[in-house]
């Protein structure tokens, strides 16, 4: 082992940025036990369910749109269910 | 070693305290960013060093920060920034900056930061190895220096093994406070072309980068650190061939330090007792040879210029020639013993060799131990 060239190279603890933030691939949707679901018929666009999201999950991809959920991250805190004032989201059992 | 004398042909002898040869050998090897707080015996370094930027002497940020703690996590960013970064401290100052330590120890962030050695609690200034042996398992490369030439010698060497690519850890290097940090004592300079020869420019393996995002150290499963730690081990096996080099380097350009781990003084081959000590411990041993020449005894002082990794190899090969030995601490494993008589007894019995074994504390707290005492003692074990 007195060759420098078949030393082992440090191995440093560095972290790369993943799409999701947990641990492996990052699909925090696995954690739900209860998910919300939209009723767009009761929904007046006031968009309260996308601005309380902590994980940014809910939605609005331009001004007049409905918002909507990406299941994959939505962990189902049910905060979106609590700020909506038309009843137009509420928690289902996984 | 070579014989440092002034003369108009060599005029960068100077006369420097183990301090200023710190902030020599650290202006000489251009780090570019330093954060340090002040902490006697170590104060003069900080002083000196920041004068030496404000004046604009050589081009580094110094971070003028409020805690020790703050000093290393300014640090590890800086390093991780891809710098060559330095600082310095002691004792409570140390114990401090403690977690900090840990994390640039284990996690990999090359920085050389000098450890005044002084004793811990209760409140006293004056030196033990008690601050920085707390810390011989934090992942960091240890050296322990006998004078101002060496602290100056062991600073440079330092960052060029720290940054060795196969090694990349931090480094120590332990000068015990006052009896090298506050005395003035001859110190051969070398001059900047010459340390620029010697010492590349910083070359980061990682750099944290806005363009290519990586976080540092960040939640790490089992599996993660169990290849961290298992690295860290490899990198520790692989700095016991690249100290060596490094130093035999420096010896073909400088003229001091030899290529070994260990320095032996006098005639192993020919010894009945061996001392073991480290730091200026060490050097005061040497002294005492003469001494007890005269009374009959024929000693040999092996000094450990390492102490992580610990020189195993060099250390058996030496005690395999001589029948007695004499281990002095200047610090203890409370519960156990002292830190370099536990770690000997461990190799010697490792390695099956028949020597008589004797274990002493001295100097805690800054007591002195003089030649004659070291004498006197193994004296008694003859």
């Amino acid at each position: 082992m007195d060759n420098e060239s078949e030393m082992k190279d440090p191995v440093l603890p560095l972290g790369r940025p993943t799409v999701g933030s947990a641990p492996g691939p990052g699909t925090t949707g696995d954690w739900r036990t209860s998910k919300p679901i939209f009723f767009e018929e009761q929904c007046t666009k006031c968009y309260q369910c996308w601005l309380y999201c902590p994980e940014g999950t809910i939605r609005v991809d331009a001004k007049g749109e409905y918002p909507y959920i990406d299941y994959v991250y939505c962990k189902g805190c049910g905060v979106c269910v609590h700020v909506c004032p038309q009843d137009a989201l509420k928690m289902e059992k996984e | 070693m070579r014989k440092v004398v002034q003369t108009m042909k060599n005029p960068n002898v100077q006369l420097l305290t183990g301090n200023a040869a710190v902030a020599t050998a650290a202006k000489l090897a251009r780090p570019k960013v330093i954060p340090a707080y002040p902490i006697t015996p170590q104060t003069l370094i900080v002083e000196t060093i920041s004068g030496m930027i404000a004046r604009g002497e050589f081009d580094c940020d110094f971070v003028n920060v409020e805690s020790e703690h703050s000093a290393m996590g300014a640090a590890i960013g800086a390093s991780l920034g891809g710098v060559r970064t330095f600082t310095a401290t002691s004792a409570h100052g140390l114990l401090y900056m403690g977690e900090l330590v840990w994390w640039a120890g284990v996690t990999r962030v090359p920085i050389v930061m000098p450890v005044v050695n002084r004793s811990l609690n209760p409140w006293n200034i004056w030196p033990d190895h008690q601050d920085s042996m707390t810390f011989r398992d934090a992942g960091w490369i240890q050296f322990y220096a006998k004078n101002n030439q060496e602290v100056l010698d062991l600073t440079l060497c330092a960052f060029k093994i720290a940054e060795h690519h196969k090694v990349w850890m931090p480094v120590m290097i332990c000068l015990d406070g006052f009896i090298l940090s506050h005395t003035s004592a001859q110190v051969e300079i070398p001059t900047q072309e010459e340390v620029d020869e010697f010492l590349p420019p910083f070359k980061p393996l990682a750099m944290l980068d806005p363009d290519d995002p990586f976080a540092h150290g960040s939640l790490t499963d089992s599996k993660g650190i169990w290849e961290q730690r298992m690295s860290l081990i490899d990198g520790f096996n692989n700095a016991r061939v690249i100290i060596p080099k490094v130093f035999h380097e420096y010896y073909e350009k400088f003229g001091r330090l030899s290529k070994e781990m260990i320095e032996i003084v006098g005639d192993i081959n020919d010894a009945n007792v061996a001392i073991v000590a480290i730091g200026t411990l060490g050097e005061e041993a040497e002294q005492s040879l003469e001494v007890l020449n005269k009374r009959g005894i024929k000693a040999v002082v092996i000094r450990p210029r390492v102490i992580r990794p610990f020189p195993k190899k060099e250390l058996i090969a030496a005690l395999r020639k001589v029948p007695k030995l004499l281990v002095i601490d200047r610090a203890v494993s409370f519960g156990n013993a002292g830190q370099l008589a536990i770690e000997i007894q461990a190799e010697l019995y490792a390695n099956k060799v028949d020597i008589e074994f004797h274990q002493i504390i001295r100097g805690l707290g800054g007591m002195d131990v003089t030649y004659m005492d070291i004498a006197s003692e193994v004296g008694k074990i003859m």
